[in-house]
């Protein structure tokens, strides 16, 4: 039985995104009614993401994926730029002191986003075309981690610690699963912790949202608010939730409850139901991702999916570890669900990626691994 | 295991791995979520939907000012707030009527409150009355209920009083600028304190804003804590035993004691003897510049500017033509007039412009281009030695020596001393004085140095200006034997219930063994001149001598600017009366210095305030006899 669509997957990103939208306009309406008079203003904006998002889904679906292994350095290269062009006067956004925006008049387009999903199509592409000689340290590992590195500094230098650490990680991921020396590994890993401590210390704001991770009480009033208030919201949810709209947090308490926090907002509001609800429709979305990378076609593909599905079940991991008080305050979105429009639209189309890998499945039948 | 594609068989045995543990990670989140509901939710079971955790503040105990016994400057009493959280209000009216009858809160009040309250979250409990009489805040309780019916006369749900522990200034007036006071932060300053990124502040907390309170509030303040507890909807506490173990309480951290160098006994002595004149009273210990005394009169009571400051309160502060917000101790200076006298024999002494031996002849007068410059006896002193000159404070014979040294050289040894630059006490606003120098007058004046202006500053008349506690560290110098030293007033911070010592950095509180370039005959010859002022039946403070004590001394009259003090004619023309003393004369313990505003001579006005002060010193030193001093 030849399948050329994966429905399941399809339909767990549809109801995400569903899921998404509720939350979008049950978190942000008071704050947009206060800010610009009208309470579906983010919601508005949300759904126009959605459906540009849906598209761009329905194209890339059509692009056969072996066509990214050519356009991968040109990909790589604009990319780059985009990130630089963050920093040029008028064009660059700055908000919230972070450079991370580029402003394209019509909307904000955040280049780190789209630099995450080109990160992985690279990797992919260098990784497969490596292969074996993965496991030689100069020809194999070397050239993939500079150029991975210098992508990721660029993007540090937008002050997105959150990205650059959640793009560092599917490095090593992908890396490891495409068979990299683990002594290797272990070295670069070693070599990235007092990297990203220096970056941590040396950063005020950095330093005091960890100590306030730590210990959220001691700094109730400064950093520690806002996880002390994620925590409240989970607590109040209980088993069966205040009920759709009916959350409190967000009213006073939580700050930017419809993008990095959206998940304590349904905590609170739809319970552990609610939240089991969510996290099952990850976990199938995760879980369809890695069958296709199982069986895909070719090492790239197989690559591709993987690279995919780490970084968006890692960022999901980092983003619900810190609502829930058991990772530092990081500055990452819920994918699919937080508001964000770069960030929508870049994971419908990754999602296009993914269908349009697994329609070209040899033997979907079968796993490889019974052969 | 044949695998299609060559190199896939890492990626078979990794891959398992890799999604293993995201798996597994997800299962920990699956947990903690579950963990925090489930078991957790209990904790917010226990409340119906009526009921709230509320995050109460506990107010630190901020620290208690002492003197150098460890008496009593400033203390805390327990003080009541009647405050509204306005969502639980639902009879605006009966509120007000309920307030009006049971706490006395006139109607217009309430009305213009319950306006602002609104204004506020709803869920924050706004301010209605400060410092409320203890027996309101008990019928309040009292009357409060959850349950309101049509036909009863008040509703007081929303109402609450609030205990915290208020600011006290048990003597009033005394010493009033120097402690300062606290007052509620102001929005301004809540705005200015959140730009630096850390919110030190929060409404309604209180803060020094003047004087040691203000200088040394972040070791006074100490930390406020926090309880959580569950109140009803009339924002009632209620008891849930089944979560209150669950609900956090973090201590308040109570703020340091602060110890002052000032002794009450002398600062009473000294406040008592100025009554309502204007004027200021500073006394150190001339071996350490420990302050003893630190007063200036008019004062104020603090505790008037504590709680609910009307804006009469205010004006009527700002507008008194006395000034009394102004410490006159050291935000103030004046033409020291003869006690300058001292410096100029100094430098005399010092630049070899006159022996020792040397006679001038006082006439009464001095001619000087086409101008007498009068002595203040117009008979005139007849030939005299510098010794001579001091006790009888001649001024023809020190016109003499300020044309002989120049206002440069007279400057030099001015500054030296401490006159015309801060004394780096540990308060705000310091007056700096004025030394004036020819350069000084060309930046300033725009002019040459007339040398005529060379015989005022030669008596301390003119551009002169010094502060009564920059006179008090002249005399204290000349006294120790030119030992330079740093006046101030903390001794040290202590912990609360413990004897821990807690010096301020940079707050050393050793005496600087430091010396100044002053010849030892030179201070030998100022010391029995100044005893001379007290000892010797000429001398211009010889009523001190009845005391008993050897006093060393110079008084001072300096005249007045007229233009200066509007409102005040007929003392307003009357010239400041200065008296700067030690004592003893060899080993000072104390050394005092003494303005009055107005007072008229130095030996009649200021003179016998520094003896009050002087024989409290050593009466209080014998009934202390035993007793190690802090």
């Amino acid at each position: 039985m030849k399948r050329s669509f994966d429905y399941t997957l399809f339909i767990a990103v549809v109801l995400l995104v569903g899921f998404g939208l509720t939350m979008v306009y049950s978190s942000s309406a008071i704050l947009a009614k206060e800010k610009y008079h009208q309470s579906a203003y983010f919601l508005k904006k949300e759904i126009l993401y959605a459906v540009i998002g849906f598209i761009a889904l329905f194209v890339t679906r059509k692009i056969p994926y072996q066509w990214y292994q050519k356009i991968v350095y040109p990909l790589f290269i604009l990319s780059l730029l985009l990130l630089v062009a963050v920093f040029v006067p008028h064009l660059g956004q700055k908000v919230g002191g972070a450079h991370r925006w580029i402003n394209l008049a019509v909307f904000s387009f955040q280049p780190s986003e789209l630099s995450k999903l080109v990160l992985v199509i690279y990797l992919a592409y260098a990784l497969a075309k490596k292969k074996e000689k993965i496991r030689s340290f100069l020809i194999g590992f070397v050239p993939p981690m500079i150029l991975s590195g210098l992508f990721i500094s660029v993007v540090l230098l937008q002050k997105d610690l959150g990205n650059a650490f959640l793009m560092t990680a599917t490095v090593f991921i992908l890396f490891f699963i495409a068979g990299a020396r683990l002594s290797y590994l272990t070295t670069e890993v070693l070599l990235a912790i007092p990297a990203f401590t220096l970056m941590i210390a040396s950063v005020p704001y950095r330093r005091q949202r960890l100590l306030a991770f730590m210990n959220p009480w001691a700094h109730k009033n400064e950093a520690g608010f806002q996880l002390i208030q994620s925590l409240v919201a989970v607590q109040r949810g209980g088993f069966w939730g205040q009920g759709l709209g009916a959350g409190k947090q967000k009213l006073f308490y939580l700050p930017e409850a419809h993008t990095d926090f959206i998940f304590s907002v349904v905590a609170e509001e739809l319970g552990f139901l609610g939240v089991v609800i969510m996290l099952v429709l990850f976990g199938i979305f995760i879980y369809r991702t890695f069958v296709i990378a199982w069986k895909g076609p070719d090492l790239f593909a197989t690559y591709l999916a993987s690279g995919i599905g780490i970084l968006f079940g890692l960022q999901g991991l980092f983003n619900i570890g810190v609502v829930m008080g058991l990772v530092p305050t990081k500055g990452l979105t819920l994918p699919f669900v937080s508001y964000g429009g770069t960030s929508l639209v870049m994971s419908l189309m990754a999602v296009g990626i993914l269908l349009n890998i697994s329609s070209q499945q040899q033997d979907p039948s079968e796993g490889r691994s019974r052969n | 295991m044949d695998f299609p594609q060559e190199g896939l068989s890492d990626f078979q045995d990794r891959f398992p791995y890799a999604f293993g543990t995201l798996a597994l990670f997800f299962l920990i989140l699956f947990f903690r979520v579950g963990y925090l509901q489930i078991v957790k939710g209990g904790y917010f079971r226990a409340f119906s939907l009526e009921n709230t955790v509320k995050e109460i503040k506990v107010p630190a105990t901020r620290g208690l000012i002492l003197d150098r016994y460890y008496r009593t400057l400033t203390d805390n009493r327990p003080a009541f707030d009647v405050v509204v959280v306005p969502q639980y209000v639902s009879s605006p009216q009966k509120m007000m009527k309920g307030l009006l009858d049971l706490a006395g809160i006139p109607p217009e009040w309430s009305e213009a409150r319950w306006k602002l309250a609104k204004q506020s979250p709803a869920f924050f409990p706004f301010v209605f009355k400060r410092d409320a009489a203890f027996q309101a805040v008990t019928r309040i309780r009292t009357y409060r209920v959850a349950e309101v019916a049509k036909e009863d006369p008040y509703d007081l749900r929303g109402v609450d009083a609030v205990a915290y522990p208020l600011r006290d200034y048990p003597h009033k007036e005394l010493a009033g600028m120097t402690l300062g006071y606290v007052s509620e932060v102001s929005s301004e300053e809540l705005a200015r304190t959140e730009k630096g990124g850390v919110r030190n502040y929060r409404a309604g907390d209180f803060v020094g804003v003047s004087g040691l309170e203000k200088v040394w509030e972040q070791y006074l303040r100490g930390k406020d804590g926090y309880e959580q507890k569950i109140v009803d909807a009339v924002g009632r506490e209620v008891n849930a035993e089944e979560v209150t173990s669950m609900l956090i309480k973090e201590m308040a951290e109570p703020g340091y004691n602060m110890v002052l160098t000032i002794d009450l006994d002398l600062q009473k002595v000294a406040e008592e003897k100025l009554g309502s004149r204007s004027g200021a009273v500073v006394a150190m210990n001339p071996q350490n510049g420990e302050l003893l005394v630190f007063a200036s009169r008019p004062s104020f009571d603090p505790n008037r500017l504590a709680t609910n400051v009307s804006r009469e309160t205010w004006t009527e502060l700002m507008n008194d033509p006395r000034k009394p917000l102004l410490n006159r101790a050291y935000q103030s200076a004046y033409p020291p007039g003869s006690t300058y006298k001292i410096v100029m024999a100094i430098a005399a002494l010092e630049e070899g412009v006159v022996k020792e031996d040397e006679l001038v002849r006082c006439p009464g007068y001095l001619n000087f281009g086409n101008r007498a410059f009068h002595c203040w006896r117009a008979g005139g002193h007849g030939a005299m030695a510098i010794r001579d000159a001091i006790i009888q404070s001649c001024d023809v014979f020190f016109y003499t020596m300020g044309l002989r040294l120049g206002p440069d050289r007279i400057a030099k040894y001015a500054r030296m001393l401490g006159l015309g630059e801060v004394t780096g006490i540990d308060l705000e606003g310091e007056k700096k004085g004025l030394i004036p120098t020819t350069q000084w007058k060309l930046a300033n004046r725009k002019e040459a140095w007339g040398p005529s202006e060379t015989l005022s500053i030669a008596i301390g008349q003119g551009y002169d200006l010094v502060t009564p506690l920059q006179n008090s560290l002249l005399a204290a110098q000349v006294g120790n034997g030119g030992k330079k030293i740093e006046p101030h007033m903390l001794h040290h911070f202590e912990a609360p219930g413990g004897r821990e010592l807690l010096k301020p950095i940079g707050e050393t509180n050793t005496v600087s063994l430091e010396s100044l370039p002053i010849k030892p005959e030179t201070l030998k010859l100022l010391h029995e001149a100044l005893a001379g002022v007290v000892s010797d039946p000429r001398g211009t403070a010889h009523s001190l001598s009845l005391l008993g004590i050897p006093i060393a001394g110079k008084t001072g009259t300096s005249q007045v600017v007229s233009n200066d003090s509007k409102g005040l004619q007929g003392i307003a023309t009357q010239d400041h009366a200065w008296f700067v003393s030690y004592a003893p004369v060899e080993n000072p313990e104390i050394a005092v210095s003494v303005l009055v505003e107005h007072g008229g001579h130095g030996s009649s006005a200021a003179a016998p305030i520094a003896g009050a002060v002087i024989q409290k010193y050593f009466q209080t030193k014998k009934e202390r006899e035993g007793v190690p001093v802090q």
